[in-house]
């Protein structure tokens, strides 16, 4: 399956919901926040959205800033 | 901390009356001494995607005393309504609240606010359950229409972000004072503790600062210098200025005189 995480693309194989995707990167869910074709994906759902070939997601993290 | 003079802002009491950014510090120690030094009650944050190919930067919010501090999550860098309020939406699912420093860039030069994007995005937030702080220009007639749209607090800028050019306006700033019921934040512009002092002595609530403090030569005794601007400027928009005069009033008695 191919995604576009965070503007790139990438090439997963055996992966299906948002939480496999996560695990996959090896990403701590913590102070993450995930977005999928720009909805925002609630925390609890991970495991159950399912995610398609060709999805923009989008994964961010609060940084430095002013 | 109680305080006789808080700012009441979103719905909470705080004794502190500047804000403070955590970007463009030399070190995370060096951030968080400034902080504390600031006595800051709440500090910005930026939203940004994660680095997939390169996971170990430390997160920041690992030095941010979140005990004392509210986090103020932005959006900086967005040009349009969407990417303004999907990063919003953003900071809260990573839980970083619903307080939200909404800023509607228009301009890469100046950073200006796209002040008609800013209202559109404030009403969408409002009607989300953000309590939504805008960054906006030191107009009055925008910053009405903002505490129209739903806005806590509007934060009109006193210079270019980071250009450290003081209040460049104060008859704005004091206008929007008198205009509106909410807070009004200055937000942007601040390059040394005067100006700080400046806007709170035209009435401003409150000061939001990043550059003023981080890239200062040492940022920890600026910190410690826009505490106390922020303090006294306060105090004597409080205590009230007195009329300026063109002639001098002596204050020593004219009696008594020796000749």
């Amino acid at each position: 399956m191919r995604l576009i995480v965070n503007g790139e693309d990438h090439e997963f194989s055996d992966i299906e919901s948002v939480e496999d995707l996560l695990r996959r990167l090896e990403i701590d869910a913590k102070y993450r926040a995930v977005a999928v074709n720009r909805q925002v994906v609630s925390r609890t759902d991970y495991g159950e959205h399912i995610l398609k070939d060709g999805d923009r997601i989008e994964i961010v993290r609060p940084v430095s800033g002013g | 901390m109680a305080s006789d003079d808080p700012l009441f802002l979103a719905g909470k009491e705080y004794s502190s009356r500047l804000i403070v950014g955590t970007g463009k510090y030399p070190d995370y120690d060096i951030m968080k001494e400034c902080h504390k030094v600031s006595g800051t009650e709440m500090v910005t944050i930026a939203v940004r995607r994660e680095n997939i190919s390169d996971r170990s930067q430390e997160s920041i919010l690992d030095h941010i005393n979140t005990d004392q501090i509210d986090l103020l999550p932005n959006t900086a860098a967005c040009y349009n309504v969407e990417d303004a309020v999907l990063t919003c939406q953003l900071a809260r699912e990573a839980g970083l609240g619903a307080l939200v420093k909404l800023e509607v860039i228009g301009d890469e030069k100046t950073l200006f606010p796209d002040v008609i994007g800013l209202i559109e995005a404030t009403k969408e937030l409002v009607n989300d359950g953000f309590t939504v702080l805008p960054y906006t220009n030191d107009d009055v007639v925008v910053a009405k229409k903002l505490v129209d749209a739903g806005a806590s607090a509007v934060m009109p800028l006193g210079a270019p972000i980071g250009s450290g050019l003081g209040i460049c306006n104060p008859y704005t700033i004091r206008i929007i004072r008198e205009a509106i019921e909410i807070p009004v934040i200055v937000d942007a512009g601040v390059g040394i503790a005067s100006d700080a002092a400046v806007a709170m002595e035209l009435g401003a609530d409150g000061v939001l600062m990043n550059t003023g403090i981080a890239l200062a030569k040492d940022p920890v005794k600026m910190a410690l210098a826009m505490r106390k601007a922020v303090e006294a400027g306060r105090l004597a928009y409080l205590a009230g200025r007195i009329p300026k005069k063109l002639y001098a009033s002596a204050s020593s008695p004219l009696e008594g005189i020796i000749s």
